[in-house]
């Protein structure tokens, strides 16, 4: 019996690509909120905290960002 | 950079599917690098980080080409109803589609409008790479500018499941067609062989 080939929409096609869609939309989250937390004065240990990852990770993904932008960034001990 | 562009994303435009964590570096088929593939790559590159996306993907190039390909080819694209425009809509309706479809529609737009990463090279992403790869079969002797150009859309085109075959068939394009149409001018680039 030759295998059916799915339909690349409707259904199962679409729920795959949801999961695509909310792993982009989770990213530009994680920016933004990450962002906004560090404008507002929180630490890189308090964002990566909330986050539920280290402050290394967190550094290591963010920080050149935000230092470009010129957002203020706290030192260490926070 | 003007605070605009600084901050342009389009609110959930951006594509970051199956990041390839290897360093995106433009690939060099077989008899070493041709210039127009190299080209359009790098234009791929500069299209994800237009869209603010931290990969570059097979909807990647095929924006690249439809913006910055030859004459020749973005009118193939145009009439086969793939212009930037219509193609960025394409986009952004199967990216609307999909999440409508467990029930969710886009943030505010301030929830996800963030500072750029200006200094980071988009990585090539999974789809591009399984794209060019497939590009590579329908490279002929004759890599013209022209034949790259049809070659690299025929092998985004050729993906069965994902975000292009999915933009094009809710814009209601004939992807059977237009590849067809790709192939036929393709052998009028490298003549018969």
């Amino acid at each position: 019996m030759p295998t059916e080939i799915p339909d690349p929409v409707g259904g199962a096609a679409d729920h795959l690509a949801a999961v695509v869609a909310l792993r982009e939309l989770s990213e530009r989250l994680e920016d933004a909120a990450v962002e906004e937390a560090m404008r507002a004065g929180w630490s890189w240990s308090q964002v990566a905290e909330a986050l539920g990852v280290t402050r290394q990770a967190v550094h290591k993904k963010h920080l050149r960002r935000l230092a470009a932008a010129g957002i203020e960034l706290r030192r260490r001990h926070g | 950079m003007a605070d605009d562009q600084r901050h342009q994303r389009r609110t959930g435009a951006s594509q970051n599917r199956g990041q390839s964590r290897q360093r995106s570096r433009p690939s060099r088929g077989r008899g070493g690098p041709d210039g127009s593939f190299q080209q359009v790559m790098l234009q791929c590159l500069d299209e994800a980080s237009r869209r603010g996306s931290r990969s570059a993907e097979a909807e990647d190039v095929l924006l690249a080409l439809a913006r910055n390909g030859s004459p020749e080819t973005r009118e193939v694209l145009a009439e086969a109803g793939l212009d930037p425009e219509r193609l960025e809509q394409a986009l952004e309706q199967e990216r609307r589609a999909a999440l409508a479809s467990i029930g969710l529609t886009d943030p505010d737009a301030s929830l996800v409008t963030a500072a750029p990463r200006d200094d980071e090279r988009p990585l090539w992403g999974t789809s591009l790479r399984e794209a060019m790869g497939r590009a590579r079969h329908h490279l002929h002797r004759n890599r013209s500018g022209l034949a790259a150009e049809y070659a690299i859309i025929i092998g985004v085109l050729l993906a069965g499941f994902g975000t292009v075959p999915r933009a094009l068939a809710l814009a209601g394009v004939d992807r059977d067609a237009l590849i067809g149409r790709l192939q036929r001018l393709s052998l009028q680039q490298t003549g018969p062989h």
